[in-house]
């Protein structure tokens, strides 16, 4: 995984911010100056490098060291112990206990051995006891319970940090995750109590180098006891073998990079502790120690660390699957509630956000929409309506697709740059053919949701222009880079977004078939009835002639036979055809009630502006003889509105309605009044609209009409007494009257009790278009 | 060639019953002149458009023409649009005899050019003031436009 020589600078290079990604931070040529290094060749076992603090811990200079073997240090019987281990040495480490009996106060150390890069590499640490530590395997046992229990990420994570450093004694110990595009997110933490969390801040990618995330996946733990040391660099400074510095990946006193050591001051971190937590062979974070002082740390609790760390990675997966299932199984559930109030409300529409969970609880989203002919309903937080609408607009200017989605909205149109603070992710589920119809769900861009780390920090400068090597300052070019940009989508919730989508389409459909069924059906059953009112006028209108001619020849043959043959015929000979006669004239008087009630409701009205006043008194001219025979006088209680109506079916009305009055009295001087309900008044019985309404009224204080009878006297050739009572008639006259007056839009009633008189109303609209 | 002393008057009516009243009623006004009957439309346009040859009755055009408006075949409407049509027979006096009141009839009637119109009445007694009228009107009061 080391990068390609070529792009590698020069060890001498000055590191800045534009070349730290390329910073070869394997190949330092120097150590930590805790422990010393001796590089050996593996076929030779002598010492090909050292590092130049030899001096400090064995009194012996690096150089003393170069091309002798480990006879210098060590007893022979020892040095035999040691080199047997040479053999099956590969880049993984082992550790031995060693005294080293031929330096002076034979100190204990620890003997951290690997092979790489063509050399044996023996990093001693200073320790007081040379025989190696037993791991804390109650520890160990507690530690791991914990963690196994854990049901979630979050808890697995926090139990973690807290054994880690319950077992370190760290100030500070996190977890630090890495996001897809490699920033980083303090996810977990567990801190002394004088400390400031560091919980939720967010980290630049750029904090860690891709050639250090490289190295991290070979190189578990790395460890800085003290980052205020003063590196040591190895003597010679490269191999004489490949004429470069060894490949440092698996050293563990390895040197790291200035612009680290800058970094850790700059969090005012003495001494640090890393280790990777791998997921399918990627870094998927790390667990970070911190202390305020140096802290040297025992390579077996180093060890012990460094194997919670693997077991950590190794249970990952399982914990992830178990927070994606219950995120799934959350999903499920309000989902299928969410469906139910689709289903159950009248209008699916309303089911979507009436009542939760809403679409918008549906899965994690910062806010939704829903669009559908024309209205926008908001839930959460969304842009505006006419945001929305431009939105709109713009998804159907391109390529058609069930469910779109984009977590920058803002890349692909950069009128998106005005929503991206609610909307820079988007899912976009079309709902139909129709256009415009959408299912919508927003999130918000990231930056604006999460707290950076240093983003107040100002960018520093060395006096001559030169930037200052903080990896703080590329805080800026990175938030160029996520800028507009929102969480991305799961897999499973744009799967809930198609799910959705397909009810919804499955609701509308079932929805419009069975408008469009009804409104079929009632289409059908209009032309029906149409047809119907028809044929039945018609049939009303030829049936009514062609039942006339017949009618006349029976009355006028009866006649004819009264005229000519009366003297060969007797009394009751001429009374039984004067019958036929009499019942023939009936007949043909229901005759012609059935044909102008069908004309009553057949013909075109001709609407035009109608004085009352005068319309009255022509029909009272008409009338006048037959008042004065029966002695009738009509008040008119004036004036009487204008109104818009067909004048011939008026005057048929009024006629109708004052010879009622006229002819159902037994008294021999008869009152009728007519007249207008005044604005305001209330009709009794009824309520009907005066404001809209001109309501008139014939009153008369005849026999009156029991109240059960109120509705038959409308009723086609009803009569309520014999035929030769009260003047005869039909019975055709009211019925062709309220029609005439329905066809004006307006109702005739009657207002009555026995022997009380009859007022009889009927309404006009004061405006024809009114129905 | 035979020639009517008085103009006849043409009866176009298909009902037998309302043609016997009709020609009671004529009995009683004292009519003098001929009373020539079509039973349907095209036997009244065969007979006038003849100028009256074509029967075999006595040659030359009636005085006035009497018409039901229902007749089987050829419709009074018909019979009347083809009489006012006709460069001769336009002049000849139509008087439409029907038994509808309908505003629509009557209006139409005008409209192809009827002389004038009248309901038959239920009552004999109506229909006999209605054809003195007529014939007052048209065949004493009237001076008829000469045809032959």
């Amino acid at each position: 995984m080391s990068l390609p020589d070529e792009r590698l600078l020069a060890a001498e290079a000055t590191i800045d911010l534009t070349n730290c990604d390329r910073e070869p931070i394997h190949i330092p040529g120097a150590i930590q100056p805790y422990g010393f290094l001796l590089c050996l060749d593996p076929a030779t076992q002598r010492v090909v490098q050292a590092s130049e603090n030899t001096a400090e811990h064995l009194g012996l200079a690096a150089t003393e060291l170069l091309g002798t073997g480990l006879e210098r240090l060590l007893a022979p019987a020892r040095v035999a112990e040691v080199a047997a281990h040479f053999a099956t040495l590969t880049e993984a480490a082992q550790l031995l206990g060693v005294r080293l009996d031929l330096v002076p106060g034979t100190p204990f150390y620890k003997l951290i051995m690997h092979r790489f890069d063509g050399l044996v590499w023996l990093e001693f640490e200073p320790v007081n006891d040379a025989a190696p530590t037993p791991p804390d395997l109650s520890i160990l046992n507690a530690a791991m319970s914990e963690m196994l229990v854990a049901d979630q990420l979050l808890t697995f994570c926090q139990r973690t940090v807290e054994q880690v450093r319950t077992i370190t004694g760290f100030d500070r110990v996190a977890i630090y995750r890495f996001a897809p595009d490699e920033s980083g997110e303090v996810f977990a933490e567990a801190h002394h109590p004088d400390l400031a969390p560091w919980l939720g801040l967010h980290y630049p990618a750029s904090d860690i180098p891709q050639q250090a995330r490289a190295m991290y996946l070979k190189n578990w733990l790395r460890f800085i006891p003290d980052a205020a040391y003063q590196p040591v660099r190895l003597v010679p400074g490269r191999d004489p073998a490949t004429g470069r510095p060894p490949d440092m990946t698996y050293a563990v006193l390895r040197s790291v990079s200035p612009i680290h050591l800058e970094y850790l001051h700059h969090l005012g971190s003495a001494a640090t502790m890393t280790i990777s937590l791998i997921q399918h062979g990627q870094l998927w974070g790390m667990i970070t120690c911190h202390h305020r002082t140096p802290r040297l740390v025992s390579y077996e609790l180093r060890d012990l660390c460094q194997f919670i760390g693997k077991t950590f990675s190794a249970l990952l997966n399982s914990k992830e699957e178990l927070d994606q299932r219950a995120y799934q199984l959350q999903v499920r559930e309000r989902q299928a509630r969410l469906f139910e109030h689709v289903s159950s409300q009248a209008n699916f529409v309303e089911g979507l956000y009436r009542q939760s969970p809403t679409l918008a609880d549906v899965f994690d989203c910062g806010g939704a929409a829903i669009c559908f002919d024309g209205d926008i309903s908001t839930l959460g937080n969304t842009p505006s309506q006419p945001q929305i609408r431009e939105l709109l607009a713009w998804l159907q200017t391109q390529a058609r697709q069930d469910v779109f989605h984009t977590n920058a909205y803002a890349t692909l149109n950069p009128a998106g740059l005005a929503i991206r603070g609610t909307a820079s992710g988007i899912i976009a589920a079309s709902l139909a053919e129709a256009p415009g119809n959408y299912l919508l769900w927003f999130r918000p861009e990231v930056v604006q949701s999460v707290s950076w780390a240093g983003q107040n920090e100002k960018p520093q400068h060395l006096a001559d222009g030169q930037i200052f090597l903080s990896p703080r300052q590329s805080f800026e070019a990175w938030k160029q880079l996520v800028e507009n940009t929102a969480t991305p989508w799961q897999p499973l919730e744009l799967a809930a977004a198609q799910e959705i989508r397909l009810h919804i389409s499955d609701v509308r459909l079932k929805v419009f078939n069975e408008l469009h069924a009804r409104a079929q059906a009632l289409n059908q059953l209009n032309t029906e009835l149409e047809r119907s009112n028809d044929e039945l006028d018609s049939f009303a209108y030829v049936a009514s002639h062609d039942l006339k001619e017949p009618l006349r020849g029976i009355h006028n043959y009866s006649l004819f036979l009264l005229e000519d043959y009366a003297d060969q015929l007797d009394a009751d000979g001429v009374d039984k055809l004067r019958t036929l006669v009499r019942l023939s004239q009936r007949m043909e008087g229901l005759i012609e009630g059935l044909l102008q009630l069908s004309r009553a409701s057949r013909l075109d009205m001709a609407l035009v502006e109608v004085d009352m006043n005068e319309l009255v008194a022509e029909v009272m001219d008409l009338l006048r003889p037959r008042f004065e025979h029966t002695g009738t006088t009509v008040v008119v209680e004036g004036p009487l509105p204008a109104v818009q109506g067909d004048r011939l079916r008026l005057q048929e009305i009024i006629n109708n309605l004052l010879t009622n009055a006229m002819k159902y009295s037994d008294q021999l001087h008869k009152t009728v009044t007519l007249g207008v309900v005044g604005a305001g008044a209330t009709v009794p019985a009824r309520s009907v609209d005066a404001v809209h309404f001109h309501i008139f009224y014939v009153k008369d204080q005849g026999i009156g009409i029991d109240p059960r009878h109120h509705d038959n006297i409308f009723k086609l050739f009803k009569r309520l007494h014999a035929h030769d009572k009260y003047g005869g008639g039909t019975g055709a006259g009211l019925s062709i009257a309220k029609k005439m007056v329905e066809k004006h839009g307006g109702s005739l009633w009657v207002e009555s009790n026995l022997n009380q008189g009859a007022t009889f109303f009927f309404s006009l609209p004061k405006h024809a278009t009114t129905p | 060639m035979n020639t009517f002393p008085l103009k006849p008057i043409l009866v176009v009516e298909d009902s037998a019953e309302d043609f016997t009243a009709l020609g009671r009623a004529f009995r009683k006004n004292v009519l003098q002149n001929p009373v020539l009957r079509c039973e349907d439309g095209d036997q009244a346009l065969t007979y006038l458009q003849g100028y009256g040859k074509a029967v075999g009755w006595p040659a030359g055009l009636p005085a006035i023409v009497l018409l039901d408006l229902n007749l089987p075949g050829t419709d009074g409407r018909t019979v009347l649009a083809t009489l006012k049509r006709d460069p001769v027979l336009h002049t000849i006096p139509v008087i439409v005899f029907s038994t509808s009141s309908s505003l629509r009839d009557i209006e139409e009637c005008y409209q192809l050019g009827a002389n004038s119109y009248l309901t038959k009445p239920i009552e004999y007694a109506a229909l006999e003031e209605k054809i003195r009228v007529t014939i007052t009107y048209w065949l004493s009061a009237s001076e008829l436009p000469h045809l032959n």
